[in-house]
């Protein structure tokens, strides 16, 4: 049964990746709350690898980062999620920026206080399910703008 | 006096008969008397008529065929001449009486006697001696002659008699009662000749009529207070059949109203005489100053909604006597407006039009029914006392002149609060003094007339929405049940994240109460009250909180940063959750410290009551218009089941939120 989970998710990761979505959204959201974690933070690392200032990667990577509180690594991909979005031009995905912005900027001066007493409890967090993407909207901005087709 | 007279002959089958005196009466027969010789046929006739010799008398004798012969002739150049003559001597008594009787032993005057051939006489002539015919004396001509014959008639005897009258003037009177002028009848006429009696009915009367004599032929009568008619006879003494009547008519118009005051709302009213009133054969004429109100007869109706209203002096006057009336005031009233003024009031005065019902519907918005408005921050000090104040209800009536004193007149009030009272309840113009409560009090006014329908007049002290705090309170608990979960399922830096926020505290109404919160039995009123119901739908309403009118936004701030502190989210973050979106303002701002401070273990109920009132002071004016409302919200529902702003009122969603 697990082998067939992890062909069927190497499969859809391809898919995803390879092909134009009209459905991208829908399809990470879902597997977010079904909490298939993993294989979303893998469908970001593979556009990545076609293209490392992928905005949709980013943004799906940084999610990931912070659901597990990779705080080491965040805010590196935080910056590269400010650096590459600035540059889409997009009218969702414009419109919609300016809040992710603000909320990275706002995650940036948090980080350096996080109580860690509450790091270990938090990081068990990640693998609860039926939570929503936060940065779920800028996702659907790109759909919506045509980014994955 | 009748202008004609009857001449009779045996009208009542009575041959009239001459008297005769027959000692004196018989035919007188002249003998021919014949000169001759004479030179001429004149001297000859002279010397005819000069004879006087005996004639010849035949007593008892009246002949048919009496008369003349006589004629002069020439005999050898003399002259002769020759005259005969037969006549009737007649002596007689033309009447016996003056009087002749007619039908009901009525005797009438005999004026003249028509003796058949004889000629007219008086009556009651005697020896009357006729001799005829006369000899003529003129000279009848040379060898001329001629002879008369004459029949007498002495049966076709007639008698010109008076036509038998009585008569009493004047004919017909028409007095007013009461009059105190006697009215003098005079009877004249025939067969008076021993005067007459006279009568007068009806008689005896209870201050009736009353006659008084003065001599036999005329009365004085005196009117008298009965009205009726009388019938006044004077009958000759000399036949009791013989006698005229006339009418004395005593009239009398008296209204039955004297002064009468009707509703300009009545459509029918009704004046009337009074049944002693007596119009003969008249009838009454009625009018009025000013005009408008006429008609004729023992009663009229008009209606008064036709006119305008003021005092008339109505006149009924009898149709055969100008100085024959009465009057009697009547008087249309119109309550022309309420008017409701109070020096607190924002719209002040008020009028309310007059004798209809005003009803007053809090749900009309945005034209509501007519009111007097009293807003609450007009109406309290500093410390949120409200002050004592009066509104003053005015009826306005017209005509303008007319006093309470004539009316019993009540001012009541019909509903609203338990506070206040009026000062009195029957003048014309009242105070309700010192309400302490909103509310929508509404007031009667009756003036106390049959078909006067009640004037009415509202005042609005508008409540705010109903009190949300036990709401509020069971909120706290869902507040903390919510925390509890996403404390349980994010981590402190997601429940740092404003994108999170957003979610949890602003998107979809998430955060917002939304509604009107009210209460059937006080209810708020809609216009001073609006909530959106298109863009920011739901939101814009005032309840009240603590006992203080407060924007429902506000308690969203408060209910907001209370759970923002509950799930952990850090003083900076909070901060910058407020701004992002909409800025708050410093009510705002305040409400979210409270939510944030009662968050942190401060007292709900200190710290809200101090809320309230902080940020009232600087509330806008819809907040500050609206009176506290004492009664809890029974409009709740829950958020999944909101649909209606204008009658339902909800809490934020997150607090239902059971997968945040």
């Amino acid at each position: 049964m697990r082998r067939f989970i992890m062909l069927s998710a190497s499969f859809f990761l391809c898919a995803l990746v390879t092909f134009g979505q009209t459905n991208f959204y829908e399809q990470v959201s879902q597997l977010w709350l079904s909490g298939q974690k993993t294989n979303v933070l893998g469908i970001a690392e593979q556009r990545l690898q076609q293209n490392s200032n992928d905005i949709a990667g980013l943004i799906l990577k940084m999610e990931y980062q912070i659901e597990f509180c990779n705080l080491g690594d965040v805010t590196n991909t935080m910056q590269n999620v400010l650096t590459a979005g600035s540059e889409i031009t997009t009218t969702h995905f414009v419109a919609l920026f300016p809040s992710v912005t603000g909320s990275v900027h706002h995650l940036l001066t948090m980080i350096p206080i996080y109580p860690t007493n509450e790091l270990a409890a938090d990081q068990a967090k990640g693998s609860i399910t039926n939570k929503p993407l936060s940065y779920g909207n800028a996702i659907k901005a790109l759909q919506d703008d045509g980014y994955f087709q | 006096m009748p202008s004609s007279r009857l001449l009779t002959r045996g009208m009542d089958g009575r041959e009239k008969v001459l008297a005769m005196n027959t000692n004196e009466t018989y035919a007188i027969e002249k003998q021919a008397a014949i000169p001759v010789c004479y030179e001429s046929a004149a001297a000859a006739w002279d010397s005819a008529l000069n004879y006087s010799g005996t004639p010849s008398n035949y007593y008892g004798k009246i002949y048919e065929n009496v008369g003349w012969v006589r004629g002069t002739k020439s005999t050898d150049g003399e002259w002769g001449a020759y005259l005969w003559v037969l006549q009737n001597k007649i002596v007689f008594q033309t009447s016996t009486s003056y009087w002749w009787a007619i039908t009901n032993n009525l005797t009438v005057a005999i004026t003249n006697v028509y003796v058949g051939s004889l000629g007219i006489y008086g009556p009651m002539e005697s020896n009357v001696v006729d001799i005829g015919p006369e000899i003529p004396t003129n000279f009848p001509g040379e060898d001329l002659s001629d002879t008369g014959t004459y029949r007498v008639d002495i049966t076709n005897i007639y008698y010109q008699l008076v036509i038998p009258a009585i008569w009493i003037t004047p004919r017909d009177v028409v007095v007013a009662v009461g009059n105190t002028n006697a009215i003098r009848f005079t009877v004249t006429g025939t067969n008076l000749i021993n005067g007459a009696t006279w009568t007068l009915e009806p008689n005896g009367l209870s201050g009736g009529a009353t006659m008084q004599s003065n001599c036999w032929y005329s009365r004085d009568v005196y009117p008298g207070n009965i009205a009726t008619s009388y019938t006044i006879r004077a009958t000759s003494l000399d036949n009791s059949n013989f006698y005229d009547e006339v009418n004395l008519r005593v009239l009398k118009i008296d209204i039955e109203q004297i002064e009468t005051n009707v509703s300009w709302t009545a459509t029918s009213v009704a004046l009337n005489l009074t049944v002693d009133s007596y119009l003969g054969n008249g009838t009454a004429n009625w009018g009025s100053t000013p005009s408008g109100i006429s008609g004729n007869g023992t009663d009229i109706t008009f209606n008064p909604s036709s006119h305008t209203p003021t005092t008339y002096i109505v006149r009924a006057q009898s149709s055969l006597l100008t100085n024959c009336f009465d009057t009697c005031t009547v008087t249309v009233l119109k309550v022309e407006s309420i008017e409701a003024s109070s020096p607190v009031a924002d719209n002040s005065p008020n009028t309310f039009e007059g004798q209809k019902s005003w009803p007053f519907d809090v749900t009309k918005s945005p034209t509501a029914d007519e009111h007097l408005v009293v807003f609450y921050k007009d109406a309290i000090d500093s410390s949120f006392n409200v002050q004592d104040f009066d509104v003053t209800l005015k009826a306005n009536i017209l005509p303008t002149e007319i006093s309470a004193d004539q009316f019993n007149e009540i001012w009541s009030k019909i509903s609203g609060p338990s506070s206040g009272s009026l000062n009195k309840t029957d003048t014309f113009e009242i105070k309700y003094q010192n309400p302490k409560q909103g509310g929508v009090y509404r007031f009667d006014f009756d003036l106390g007339l049959s078909g006067c329908s009640n004037s009415e007049a509202n005042v609005v002290l508008p409540l705010a929405g109903a009190e949300v705090d036990i709401i509020v309170q069971a909120d706290i608990e869902r507040a903390n049940t919510f925390a509890t979960t996403v404390v349980a399922r994010y981590t402190w830096l997601q429940r740092q994240n404003p994108i999170n926020g957003l979610r949890w505290f602003v998107q979809e109404g998430a955060g917002d109460y939304l509604g009107r919160p009210d209460n059937e039995s006080m209810p708020t009123v809609w216009v001073y009250n609006q909530v959106n119901i298109s863009s920011s739908f739901g939101m814009g309403a005032v309840g009240t909180w603590k006992g203080k009118p407060v924007r429902i936004a506000k308690i969203s701030n408060f209910i907001a940063g209370y759970g923002v502190r509950k799930i952990g989210v850090c003083s900076v973050a909070a901060w910058i959750s407020q701004i992002y979106g909409t800025w708050n303002d410093s009510a705002a701002s305040k409400s979210w410290d409270a939510g944030w401070d009662v968050g942190g273990g401060a007292s709900y109920n200190t710290t809200v009551i101090a809320l309230v009132a902080d940020v009232w002071d600087e509330a806008d004016d819809k907040n500050q218009k609206l009176w506290p409302n004492s009664a809890a919200a029974d409009n709740y529902v829950t958020p999944d089941s909101f649909s209606d702003p204008d009658h339902e009122f909800t809490s934020p969603g997150f607090l239902y939120m059971t997968n945040p």
